[in-house]
């Protein structure tokens, strides 16, 4: 049978791809950890399960915890910097 | 890249398939590309057909769309405009909607990726709705018409292929909504008493305009029996108090639409839009005790502890913070059945008109059409 050739309806984000292959370099000294709750009702009970079991296996020298103001927009830009320039890894929790 | 046939051949452009119906549609479902639905094969000359309608430069973003921020050229919303089955004629439309809901007020990463079953509602006013044949009377927001059904299908189809909206993906809605696969509606502008909802906003009687809300499925809401514009009201004001909704928990901006009897007779009663707002931001409440003990505690004391924290449990919960809150609009055939749509809570309604490329309001669609062919660096990447 003949070919034909169609319109791809998909648009891949340059962004996107770009984050999911970025990397950090973690210090010897040891990590900073960051933690970003959602604000939904058990998030920081969740984070604060994950640090405590990142704690025990990994030498965490500071802890930045920031919280979303509401769990149904993005986290505000100066939050994001703050934790971006201060933690070498985020977790953010959503959790009911 | 000059035209849409040497697009085609870019990477990620274009896909080679058998030229058969079936094979084309096993291809694209399987791809995730679809609603679920069947869908037009996205040829060369449909996708040509449907940019004769696009008074833009094809290859040029007119949006980035959440929750992927991958950027939405003509090109590649007339791909998804063809499958949906538009008339090249709609084009302009979807554009004008995808640009509104990508503002960010309206807070569109949050609407595709909730669990929340919440879908964008696409509300067309002036000429070119009347224009398009798009439906304002009689089952408007169900099955029938072609513009409303291809309209709506193309902008969610554009929210799943460019934004990623891609059911447990990027789109991780509990339940979903039937409102999910189509979503638009026109004014009912000529059984409108007062004025329509893109002159409330602000633009001219003439101007054509697309507003774009963030909200659940219709409820209906029945009321054969009252007389008066307090009496209909009241019905309303009932259905938009609910537990379950979100509004209570935002600034919310609920959509109420009357259906052309009830605005009639509450036109008759005297009543302007901002009384009926008004009438609506003092009765749509409910007393405390009718929330669970946890939400009482962690949304409402908690949450807004400066209007709750001590709050007995007969206080009454707003669910809409201010009366001009409220968007009222008039949609429907014969019958006595408004209705109220709760919405996703951190949403505001965007109003955008239809404008050609240099900022006019467009008059008619077909401006569109001929300000393109008088263009020659539409096809220029």
């Amino acid at each position: 049978m003949a070919k034909i050739l169609l319109g791809v309806p998909v648009e891949v984000s340059e962004r996107k791809s770009a984050a999911a292959t970025t990397t950090r370099i973690v210090s010897r000294q040891g990590l900073r950890l960051g933690l970003l709750d959602n604000s939904k009702g058990n998030a920081d009970a969740l984070l604060a399960l994950l640090a405590m079991g990142i704690k025990r296996d990994v030498n965490v020298v500071s802890t930045t915890e920031r919280r979303k103001p509401s769990v149904s927009a993005a986290a505000p830009a100066d939050v994001l910097e703050e934790l971006a320039a201060q933690s070498d890894l985020v977790i953010t929790a959503i959790a009911d | 890249m000059t035209t849409v046939a040497e697009w085609l051949s870019e990477p990620g452009a274009g896909l080679e398939v058998e030229d058969d119906f079936d094979e084309i549609n096993t291809q694209y479902l399987a791809r995730g590309w679809t609603d679920g639905l069947p869908v037009v094969p996205p040829t060369r000359r449909r996708i040509e057909d449907m940019l004769g309608y696009c008074d833009r430069p094809w290859n040029a973003p007119v949006a980035t769309i959440a929750p992927n921020d991958s950027p939405a050229t003509p090109l590649r919303i007339a791909v998804n405009a063809v499958m949906a089955g538009c008339r090249p004629e709609y084009f302009p439309v979807i554009v004008t909607a995808i640009e509104a809901m990508c503002e960010p007020a309206f807070n569109l990463n949050a609407i595709q990726s909730t669990t929340h079953l919440c879908a964008p509602l696409v509300i067309v006013n002036g000429p070119i709705a009347k224009e398009l044949g798009i439906n304002s009377g009689y089952n408007a927001f169900g099955p029938g018409k072609h513009a409303n059904a291809t309209i709506g299908r193309a902008i969610r189809l554009a929210l799943i292929n460019i934004g990623g909206a891609v059911p447990e993906v990027g789109d991780m809605a509990t339940l979903g909504s039937p409102a999910k696969y189509s979503y638009c509606v026109a004014e009912n502008e000529s059984a409108n008493p007062w004025q329509p909802l893109q002159v409330e906003r602000g633009h001219p009687a003439w101007s054509s305009a697309v507003t774009v809300m963030g909200l659940e499925c219709p409820h209906n809401v029945h009321d054969r029996e009252s007389s008066d514009a307090e009496g209909i009201l009241t019905t309303i004001a009932g259905t938009m108090a609910n537990t379950g909704a979100n509004d209570m928990y935002y600034a919310a901006h609920p959509l109420v639409v009357l259906c052309p009897e009830h605005a009639t007779t509450i036109a008759h009663s005297g009543w302007n839009k901002a009384r009926i707002k008004q009438f609506l931001f003092e009765r749509a409440r409910l007393p405390m005790y009718l929330f669970s003990k946890e939400n009482i505690e962690r949304r409402f004391r908690t949450g807004f502890s400066g209007r709750y924290a001590t709050a007995g449990m007969d206080a009454p919960v707003l669910m809409v913070q201010r009366p001009e809150h409220i968007v009222v609009i008039v949609v429907g055939g014969a019958g006595k059945h408004s209705a109220c749509f709760p919405t996703f809570g951190e949403t505001v309604p965007i109003t955008r008109t239809i404008n050609t490329r240099d900022g006019k309001l467009a008059r008619s669609i077909h401006e569109f059409r001929s300000s393109a062919r008088g263009q020659d660096d539409l096809h220029i990447g």
